[in-house]
């Protein structure tokens, strides 16, 4: 679906994107993490054909980025979707869907579905300068998935909407990866991605230092608490040798950041000591970890 | 390139600087043809004094048609100045750049949008001032010469839009509105500098004029313009006088060398614009 080879763009004193390789495929919802100024926006731009990479490739179903075709089946969401406020947001959906080329007969429909899905149905009438910043923002994801692109690019689409804006577009992209629309949402906010992405990849000072499945990120390592009776202290001695970090506090014995392979071996271990487990408890290790853990120390602790 | 040509009217039927414009060019219409009315009130122009009453016509019409360069030029700048780097200001480009519409054609369409409204300000603004003089002095203009006239005039806005949008594509809106209305003040005082040169015979002076229409043909246009508008009668010397007249005659060179310039120009704006970081 999109693939990037060493992609970079440099701008006159510093470097915004350097050396990119992602590859992204159909249905996925991949997630770009990093702090401000990271390089998030830039990517984007590049991927879209707004910004032209100092070097570098970006392929996007087969076809080079930001061609003329791309962009008719690609939809996109500025960081801040800004468009000219004398018009009503019906007359902006119009606008597109004449520039996206959508058959006369269908154009209502298609109007009246996005409008839908984010949340601004009976609001089309209205003067775009009479929108608050949230609502524009949310008539920018309508524009974005209006002509029912395959692939939609989503830079911070969430960072001007209050918690319940936050909810509705969280929503809206449930419902757009439902139907199979592959999806690149920039964030710097962790719980967005973690409730929404299917893969992630985290960007600072323009490189991308890991990307991968969620579960990769988040499962790797968790931290479990076992209720258990008749715990072996020996094992626990042994577990301290080892350098796994644990510790017991009456009937609940806590571990700390446990491979997720490691966990039916630890069971097994107390089992086989005579321990009489009665619940366990896992929780993943929190991406908020793993995301400081990337961008203080280049994600070692992953490595 | 159609959508944004109507995107483009719809806007400057909405842009509150543009109806500030029309105000203050219906005041000036008033204005002048108000003193049209005092001095031809108590005038006769009949017999020998028919002359006399085509030329105080004529001067009239050249000085109220010399006044709109300006008015057309500060429109022209107004709307083109902001083609392009305003866009970008508010970010309302990336929606525009982002869906499959060319830059070029957005470009393009703005300028087609913003040519066909400023040369309809241009055409209505001389027919009325034309059209005062011929009901005030009985000016004997054939209507077929002085719409030829008009409609040549219309290159005048066209060539500093042409001007303004390229600056539009390279300067922020502020820098480009400036730079692209003191540069065409210069080059009309180039002209005007031309035809004091042509009237005392001073080489030096007309050569700053032409050097100045090379710049921006601004100049150039108008007095082809008025010269095409006035016929038979701009080149009769009885008439023919004074700095805002056609002393010193453009060619039609000059109506070709503007064509290319306006071509030339609006090729290096798309230039800069495709290749522009948005
Ligand atoms: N047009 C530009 N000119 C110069 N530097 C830029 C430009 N756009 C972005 N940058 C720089 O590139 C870096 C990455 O910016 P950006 O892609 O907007 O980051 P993010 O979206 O992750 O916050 C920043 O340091 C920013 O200052
Ligand atoms: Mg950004």
């Amino acid at each position: 679906m999109l693939k990037t080879e060493s992609l970079s763009k440099r701008y006159d004193k510093q470097t915004a994107c350097k050396d990119i390789c992602l590859s992204i495929k159909e249905g996925q919802v991949f997630g770009l993490l990093g702090p401000n100024g990271a390089g998030k926006s830039t990517l984007v731009k590049m991927l879209i054909g707004l910004v032209r990479p100092s070097s570098g490739q970006a392929n996007i179903m087969g076809r080079a980025a930001g061609s003329l075709e791309i962009r008719h089946k690609i939809g996109y969401l500025p960081e801040m979707f800004r468009f000219y406020d004398w018009l009503t947001g019906g007359e902006l959906l119009r606008f597109f869907a004449q520039v996206y080329r959508l058959p006369a007969h269908q154009e209502k429909l298609a109007i009246q579905e996005v409008l839908e899905l984010v949340g601004l149905q009976g609001r089309e009438k209205d003067k775009i300068k009479n929108y608050s910043k949230g609502m524009q923002q949310r008539l920018g994801l309508a524009r974005a998935v209006l002509h029912q692109p395959a692939l939609v690019f989503l830079d911070e689409p969430t960072s001007a909407l209050d918690p319940l804006g936050r909810r509705d577009v969280r929503d809206a992209i449930k419902r757009l990866q439902q139907k199979g629309t592959t999806i690149f949402l920039n964030s710097h906010l962790l719980g967005e991605v973690e409730m929404t992405c299917s893969h992630l990849g985290f960007i600072k000072k323009g490189q991308l230092i890991a990307a991968g499945p969620v579960e990769d990120f988040i499962s790797k390592e968790q931290d479990i608490i076992v209720e258990v009776k008749n715990f072996d202290n020996k094992l626990l001695i042994r577990w301290n040798k080892e350098g796994r970090s644990v510790r017991v506090n009456e009937h609940l014995l806590h571990l700390n950041a446990v491979n997720r392979e490691e966990v039916p071996l630890i069971i097994r271990e107390i089992t086989e000591a005579g321990g009489m487990i009665y619940r366990v408890e896992s929780r993943s290790r929190g991406l908020e970890e793993v995301f400081v853990d990337l961008i203080e120390n280049d994600g070692a602790v992953l490595k | 390139m159609r959508h944004i040509i109507k995107l483009t009217l719809k806007e400057v039927v909405n842009k509150r600087i543009i109806h500030l414009g029309i105000i203050l060019t219906l005041i000036y219409i008033l204005v002048y043809g108000t003193g049209l009315y005092y001095t031809a009130k108590d005038m006769v122009f009949e017999g020998e004094n028919f002359l006399w009453g085509q030329q105080i016509g004529y001067q009239l019409l050249t000085m109220g048609w010399y006044v709109s360069i300006f008015m057309v030029g500060a429109i022209a700048v107004v709307t083109g100045a902001s083609s392009i780097s305003q866009e970008i200001e508010n970010g309302t480009i990336l929606g525009l750049a982002s869906s499959p519409i060319r830059r070029r054609d957005i470009l393009l369409g703005k300028f087609i949008a913003y040519s066909m409204v400023t040369s309809l300000y241009s055409i209505v603004m001389i027919a009325v001032i034309i059209s005062l003089n011929v009901y005030f002095f009985h000016l004997m203009i054939d209507p077929l010469d002085a719409a030829a006239g008009v409609l040549i005039y219309t290159l005048l806005p066209i060539t500093i839009l042409a001007f303004t949008i390229l600056c539009s594509a390279m300067l922020s809106t502020m820098t480009a509105g400036i730079s692209s209305f003191m540069f065409f003040l210069v080059t009309v005082i180039g002209g005007f500098v031309e035809q004091i040169g042509a009237l005392i015979s001073n080489a030096s002076l007309v050569n700053i004029g032409i050097i100045s229409s090379l710049l921006m043909p601004t100049d150039a246009v108008y007095r082809l313009a008025l010269a095409r508008a006035t016929g038979t009668m701009g080149h009769s010397s009885i008439v023919n006088f004074g700095p805002f007249g056609t002393a010193s005659s453009p060619s039609t060179l000059m109506f070709v060398y503007t064509l290319v310039y306006i071509a030339v120009l609006l090729r290096l704006a798309v230039y800069y614009f495709e290749r522009k970081d948005l």
